[in-house]
């Protein structure tokens, strides 16, 4: 079985240490979604459901 | 009291060698993610934000709605907020509609909510997004509604988007209570 999010690049805002630190996606998952953990990351399941998902670029050689 | 690495910062931001002028709104991207920036960088933010370049546009706005979120804002630039909700950068968009939610409470104009109505039809789900959450916050913040504002909202309960959809809920919470008339 395939699952298309696990083909998605990690996210520019997803943090080592699992937060998020998309200063936006926070405010929105915390007034709007009421998530408790707004700060942490679902993690890579959840890309393609966070319109803030942004693909990390390649660092530049 | 501003640190010397802000006021340097702010010397960069005035500088009209580009480089450096990126290079300091960088900078000022971390410290206020630090929230160690205080309000002397929004004057030169405010002349940014008319910038021809999207790219410095975008992070001007960003770090006045940063600065609004950790309340170092004394002078608002509302006005040119409320343009930039009309700005050709999709981004700019969002991050104009962030910054004025971002400042209800402390500040906020009638003049903006039919521009944020606009933008509830916005192609990009993030500026649909925020705008719908800059709404609620005016309503919440400074009972800020207009009536028009209601079956916009009631569109977006059905937005494909989660974050519209919820926050469209969330804002018509804020909005029905105050029976807007205009």
């Amino acid at each position: 079985m395939t699952d298309e999010s696990q083909a998605m690049k990690r996210c520019l805002w997803h943090a080592p240490d699992g937060r998020c630190s998309s200063c936006k996606a926070r405010r929105i998952r915390c007034d709007v979604l009421h998530l408790k953990d707004y700060e942490m990351c679902e993690g890579e399941r959840f890309y393609g459901q966070c319109d803030f998902y942004m693909a990390k670029p390649d660092v530049k050689k | 009291m501003t640190s010397e690495r802000q006021n340097a910062i702010n010397d960069g931001l005035c500088s009209s060698d580009r480089e450096r002028m990126l290079d300091a709104l960088n900078a000022l991207n971390e410290l206020l993610r630090a929230r160690e920036a205080d309000s002397s960088s929004l004057r030169p933010l405010t002349a940014l934000l008319r910038d021809g370049d999207a790219e410095v546009r975008r992070a001007a706005t960003w770090s006045v709605a940063k600065l609004a979120q950790n309340k170092a804002v004394d002078d608002a630039p509302l006005d040119f907020l409320i343009t930039l909700l009309a700005d050709e950068d999709e981004e700019v968009r969002e991050n104009a509609a962030w910054a004025l939610g971002e400042l209800a409470g402390a500040s906020g104009k009638d003049e903006a909510i039919e521009p944020l109505n606009v933008l509830l039809d916005d192609a990009n789900a993030q500026v649909r997004g925020m705008a719908v959450w800059a709404l609620g916050r005016m309503a919440e913040r400074m009972q800020l509604a207009h009536r028009s504002s209601v079956p916009r909202l009631e569109a977006l309960l059905d937005d494909r988007s989660l974050y519209v959809s919820k926050g469209a809920a969330w804002t018509l919470e804020r909005i029905r209570p105050l029976d807007p008339q205009a």
